[in-house]
């Protein structure tokens, strides 16, 4: 596919180099462009309006009439009984996208390194063996895994909860986080270098610690924040090999909302509490972010 | 790539040497593929094997084998299989086309510099990073037919209350609203990457030759952007059927109580893990798997072909 296209450099280029004068438009067409800019903000950030005046409301208070205004009553009840019911969970699933940040970060460093510098007979069989690991469907391997798991667990009883999905996570992660440091390596490590550090003796282990890890910075910040992310929304994985005791957020969330009457401002309180972590990392990493994102969307 | 290999040969570096380093890469690469081939290829493998046997109940119990026996049941089911088929279509069908349209509009308004850019790029990409869970339901609440502000901002313009989610008709498209909703951003970012990097050239020149907007659109940026959008189809295309987060927090199990947003994803779900039917939910899952490579590999090829 046409990667050099998507480069992570292509996004924040926009704003600087094109000017093109003339290609503005008329005051009557600027107009339109923001008219239409400001509804698709709007249709982005409505819902979360409501979603965060419903969450201070008191259950009672929730109806149709009142779904847009601001709460008559403040009230933190549910968001206290959200906090009560997801923060042990919340827990759980902060060590499991840390943990899986890290570790499958530093896997993809090792083999991003080696497909792209220092590659050997069958690399590029092995490498679109990982693009096609990349689309397969989870669902594709959830049964075996599951097996797979409970066999581990009769040897090995702590493989349960959360580890089980730091390990499932870690592997379905490898293809990704080696496609992101390789297009890193390839692009950011002149061959040359690496040629001089050879020359001068220096082995594989060498190169990488004295050469390559110390410019690797940028690509672990991608890789990390792209793997912490799909690791805190994943909800698949959390479904087939999780309980209500040691499952993650995104389960608890679903579990928090079932039933017959669901107490929306709990709901809407959880909901808010569930994704600010990726929020905040969105808003504090952003460029990093859709730098992550491109490179994942390359494939 | 290949050249990497031959070009690490120099005439300085003794041949012992050359030996431990070619050895130390394949060490350095092997715990990664060995997990790969247990992870990924095995479990494939194992799942086709389960298509061909009746295994049901437990993951571990007896199971004896039974050809293309399960292909052939599901194949001809028409009360869950084929109905499912069809939903995973129209969902991925109604979800990428609107996805694709929007997001070339926003990604040609977000183009051009302006006055304010930083703030709405943040505000317009802000739900690619929400949960999937929570944005579930988030909308959960606004299509409510009873309390949902959906339904309120209906009444504003005097339309009765719809059933959304509630409805057996209209659930579907719902949840493809809010697979809209959270994922149109992502075609955002990767055609505003391949606009970015089109050459100014052509359009000043259209525009010299006096062409409109559209014309320019239509006839320079269009056919030079491409191959980008149809990267865009084929990454959205793939992870629209393979939706699964939404439709299982909005409607649950079998995708609400007449099935109403019953993907083939959700169906082989649930054959798995509510009925724990391994044999059949593999069989499907394989099936499901071969369409999604076949419209992948239709994709590419089509794509290579002409652009």
């Amino acid at each position: 596919m046409s990667s050099s296209v998507l480069t992570e450099e292509a996004i924040p280029a926009s704003t600087v180099q094109h000017g093109a004068p003339g290609t503005r438009g008329s005051a009557g067409t600027r107009a339109v462009r923001y008219a239409l800019l400001v509804a698709f903000v709007l249709l982005v950030l409505l819902p979360l309006y409501v979603l965060l005046v419903t969450s201070f409301k008191p259950s009672a208070d929730i109806s149709a009439d009142t779904a847009w205004s601001l709460p008559h009553r403040l009230s933190v009840e549910g968001w206290g009984h959200a906090w009560q019911t997801l923060s042990p969970p919340l827990l759980r699933s902060l060590i499991l996208a840390v943990s899986v940040a890290v570790i499958s970060s530093v896997l993809g460093a090792m083999n991003g390194f080696v497909f792209a510098r220092w590659t050997f007979p069958g690399a590029q069989v092995v490498f679109t063996l990982f693009l096609f690991g990349m689309f397969i469907p989870y669902q594709a391997v959830m049964i075996p895994l599951q097996a797979m798991f409970l066999q581990m667990q009769d040897t090995a009883p702590f493989v349960d909860g959360i580890v089980k999905l730091i390990i499932a996570h870690c592997i379905y992660g490898i293809p990704i986080c080696s496609l992101i440091f390789r297009n890193y390596y390839a692009t950011a490590v002149p061959r040359e270098i690496l040629e001089a550090a050879k020359v001068d003796g220096a082995g594989m282990l060498r190169v990488l610690r004295s050469v390559v890890l110390p410019i690797s910075a940028p690509a672990f910040v991608v890789a990390m924040i792209w793997q912490f992310t799909s690791a805190w929304n994943d909800f698949l994985f959390a479904l087939f090999l999780t309980t209500r005791n040691n499952g993650p957020v995104t389960y608890a969330l679903n579990e928090l909302a079932g039933g017959q009457n669901p107490d929306y401002s709990s709901i809407m309180a959880g909901v808010l509490i569930a994704s600010l972590p990726t929020l905040l990392v969105y808003i504090l990493l952003g460029r990093y972010f859709i730098g992550g994102l491109m490179s994942g969307s390359v494939k | 790539m290949a050249a990497a290999g031959s070009l690490t040969t120099s005439a300085s570096t003794p041949a012992w040497a050359r030996w431990a380093n070619d050895h130390r890469k394949w060490l350095f690469a092997a715990p990664a593929m060995a997990f790969v081939a247990v992870l990924i290829i095995f479990p494939v493998g194992w799942t086709i094997y389960l298509s061909l046997t009746d295994a049901e109940g437990s993951v571990r119990a007896e199971k004896s084998f039974t050809g293309l026996g399960n292909y052939l049941d599901v194949l001809t089911d028409t009360a869950r299989f084929w109905p499912a088929v069809l939903r995973t279509v129209e969902f991925t069908g109604v979800a990428l086309f609107f996805e694709v349209v929007l997001g070339m509009v926003v990604a040609l308004l977000l183009w051009r510099p302006f006055r304010g850019e930083k703030w709405v790029r943040v505000a317009i990409l802000l739900p690619l990073v929400a949960t999937p869970v929570a944005v579930g339901m988030m909308w959960r609440l606004i299509f409510d037919p009873n309390i949902g502000f959906a339904n309120q901002m209906l009444g504003w313009v005097g339309i009765p209350p719809q059933p959304w989610l509630a409805g057996e008709n209209s659930a579907l498209m719902t949840t493809a609203f809010m697979d809209i909703w959270q994922w149109t951003p992502m075609v955002v970012l990767i055609l505003l990457a391949g606009l970015t990097a089109l050459p100014e050239e052509p359009n000043e020149a259209a525009l010299v030759d006096g062409a409109s907007a559209w014309q320019r659109f239509r006839y320079v940026t269009l056919p030079m952007l491409m191959p980008t959008v149809i990267v865009a189809i084929l990454l959205r295309g793939i992870d629209a059927i393979k939706t699964f987060d939404i439709l299982y927090a909005t409607k649950g199990k079998g995708g609400g109580s007449y099935h109403e947003v019953e993907t083939l994803n959700v169906y082989a779900y649930g054959l798995s893990f509510d009925y724990n039917e391994y044999g059949i939910a593999s069989a499907v899952l394989i099936i499901f798997f071969l369409i999604i490579v076949g419209s992948m590999w239709a994709l590419t090829a089509r794509g290579k072909e002409r652009y």
